[in-house]
């Protein structure tokens, strides 16, 4: 039963080199001056980054109700930290 | 029993019952990195322009060095756990080690990364930080304060690790009786979480 769960070696490696490929795109486009879409990029790839950790390394259901909270929330906060640091 | 369902919403299954418990606490901790967040960003919109020099003292290679280093931690981390899954126990006593290793060499690179901004001065309560002013305080305080709570809960990550490691090696954790490393593992997920988003606040923008 829990083999359906198991993810093999090989689909972490890709996820683990998704995250690096992430880590550097948000690195590089950092150095452009893009205006405000700099601290955007930077917050929304760094979400994205953190659903990959929660949902493939965590191993968290996104069908769960917990998960859901938990993704909600960073969502919300990802978005309050923009607003007030960026926009206001 | 229908207590406990209404409690523990989908997770009511027994297998993930043992594991709300800890999801329940990274909750918690990800409410308290939240916090800080937060703090970050309005001290942020009152200090712009301070904290964009300040973001340039600090050194991005060696974020991005971080970042890579603790992504390996949680592969090294995912392979433990297939590992053990398996029965292998040399293998995911390797792995264990291996993570072990991964983390420490984390924290060396906090250690000089921190060294060499307290060597420029610029750690809370030196005169070179009040010469800079307000926003600078500001900034390298959060830096100080959140890069070391991370790293807090790495040393944290460490100690639960050596205990799962020692429970490997007597063979209490096996093929049949993994939920500890499963719960140790979501943790030492945690630390990881929480530097990809604390990563971009001081060194990316």
């Amino acid at each position: 039963m829990d083999n359906q769960n198991t993810v093999s070696a090989k689909s972490y490696i890709f996820v683990f080199i998704g995250l690096i490929i992430l880590t550097l795109i948000s690195t590089g486009l950092s150095t452009l001056n893009l205006g405000y879409l700099n601290p955007l990029i930077a917050i929304g790839l760094a979400v994205v980054s953190a659903g990959v950790v929660l949902n493939k390394f965590m191993n968290i259901k996104l069908d769960g109700s917990f998960a859901r909270l938990l993704i909600a929330g960073i969502l919300v906060l990802a978005l309050l930290i923009f607003f007030v640091g960026f926009v206001g | 029993m229908s207590q406990s369902l209404s409690m523990t919403g989908n997770m009511s299954k027994s297998k993930e019952a043992g594991l709300s418990g800890v999801w329940l606490f990274i909750f918690i901790e990800l409410l308290l990195f939240a916090g800080l967040f937060l703090l970050y960003g309005i001290y942020r919109y009152k200090n712009a322009v301070a904290f964009d020099l300040a973001a340039t003292e600090l050194s991005v290679t060696s974020g991005v060095l971080n970042t890579i280093i603790i992504l390996s931690g949680s592969l090294v981390m995912a392979f433990t756990s297939i590992a053990i899954r398996k029965g292998n126990k040399m293998a995911a006593l390797f792995w264990l080690l291996t993570a072990l290793f991964i983390g420490f060499m984390f924290l060396t690179n906090r250690y000089f990364e921190w060294k060499g901004r307290v060597d420029f001065g610029l750690f809370p309560g030196s005169e070179e930080l009040a010469r800079l002013g307000h926003g600078d305080i500001l900034f390298f305080g959060l830096y100080f304060f959140m890069t070391g709570l991370h790293a807090l809960h790495l040393l944290a990550g460490f100690v639960v690790l050596i205990y799962v490691t020692a429970q490997v090696n007597n063979n209490t954790l096996n093929a049949n009786n993994y939920s500890a490393l499963e719960k140790a593992g979501a943790y030492w997920h945690l630390a990881t979480l929480i530097w990809v988003l604390v990563f971009p606040l001081f060194y990316l923008l």
